[in-house]
């Protein structure tokens, strides 16, 4: 565990400073694209324009997440073989996550009426898709708080860290 | 240089799993021009104008003012909306307590056993 802003003993060596400040990146990342879900999701029904774009946007994002934590892909799935359970659950869920997202945002482009044909693509995609698009879009309505829950240490340990760098910086 | 072998690889991943979808559902196809909504609009003067912006014919008129809206009252009893952010927040709310719990729980299990193993080694 590292922390971000433990009373250091003595000053924080340059690579400490980047991973306290990659924790920190990682976990206003990992808080916008929850907040971005939920916002895109609540936006269906009564402005859905903005419902699309930005679960375009939540797409870009999730890549963006995905390849930060690419490293902890490979090491994961590496470690998958030893008997740990904790982290093959984690592993599981993340895995069904990414690809119950991934077809979400996918069958949400192909019945997409608004950003699509306002970028000149219109496209029009069998009926399975809007079906598609619902079912996914309720699993990971599902797997994003398991997904959250999981790394609740991880997430309150750091939120305690940054509110009291913000208190300190105050 | 590693975020961009590290993207590369993630789309990959992503590709991989949209080829799949695609393969399993259908492949869409581009269509020459951009799908119309039916939608209707009534203006100021009582007017109904069509998708095209021109009145439609009185006949359809007077079928169109007969017609109410839809009721969108929740039928009785429990509904969740995926959309409505209430409920959202109440499905999520309660799954992610539901795991920090179980997690929670098995830390302490675990932990009290630690001290009980810890307590028997000293005694013995």
């Amino acid at each position: 565990m590292v922390w971000l802003n433990e009373p250091p003993a003595v000053p924080a060596s340059p690579s400490q400073r980047r991973v306290r400040a990659r924790i920190r990146r990682d976990f206003v990342l990992d808080a916008t694209i929850f907040v971005g879900f939920r916002r895109g999701l609540q936006l269906r029904v009564h402005r859905p324009a903005v419902h699309e774009w930005s679960g375009l946007a939540l797409g870009a994002v999730l890549l963006v997440h995905l390849t930060l934590h690419w490293d902890w892909v490979v090491r994961t799935t590496v470690r998958l073989l030893r008997p740990n359970g904790r982290h093959k659950l984690i592993w599981i869920v993340n895995l069904a996550l990414l690809v119950s997202m991934t077809v979400c945002i996918l069958s949400g482009v192909l019945i997409s009426s608004f950003a699509l044909p306002e970028m000149g693509v219109p496209i029009s995609a069998n009926g399975a898709w809007s079906g598609l698009h619902h079912l996914t879009a309720k699993l990971t309505l599902i797997l994003v708080p398991i997904h959250a829950a999981l790394r609740w240490r991880w997430i309150v340990s750091v939120a305690r860290q940054l509110g009291h760098r913000a208190r300190r910086t105050r | 240089m590693r975020f961009l072998r590290y993207l590369a690889a993630a789309l990959i991943v992503v590709a991989a799993i949209c080829t799949l979808a695609i393969l399993c559902w259908g492949p869409a196809t581009v269509s020459g021009t951009p799908p119309r909504r039916a939608t209707f609009e009534r203006l100021p003067d009582g007017t109904i104008v069509g998708p095209n912006g021109q009145p439609v014919p009185p006949a359809i008129q007077q079928k169109l003012a007969t017609l109410r809206a839809p009721d969108r009252r929740p039928p009785d009893g429990l509904r969740l909306d995926v959309g409505n952010l209430t409920d959202t927040t109440a499905i999520e709310l309660v799954i992610a307590a539901a795991v920090v719990g179980a997690s929670a729980t098995r830390h302490t299990a675990r932990r009290r056993a630690r001290r009980h193993a810890l307590a028997r080694a000293t005694t013995h």
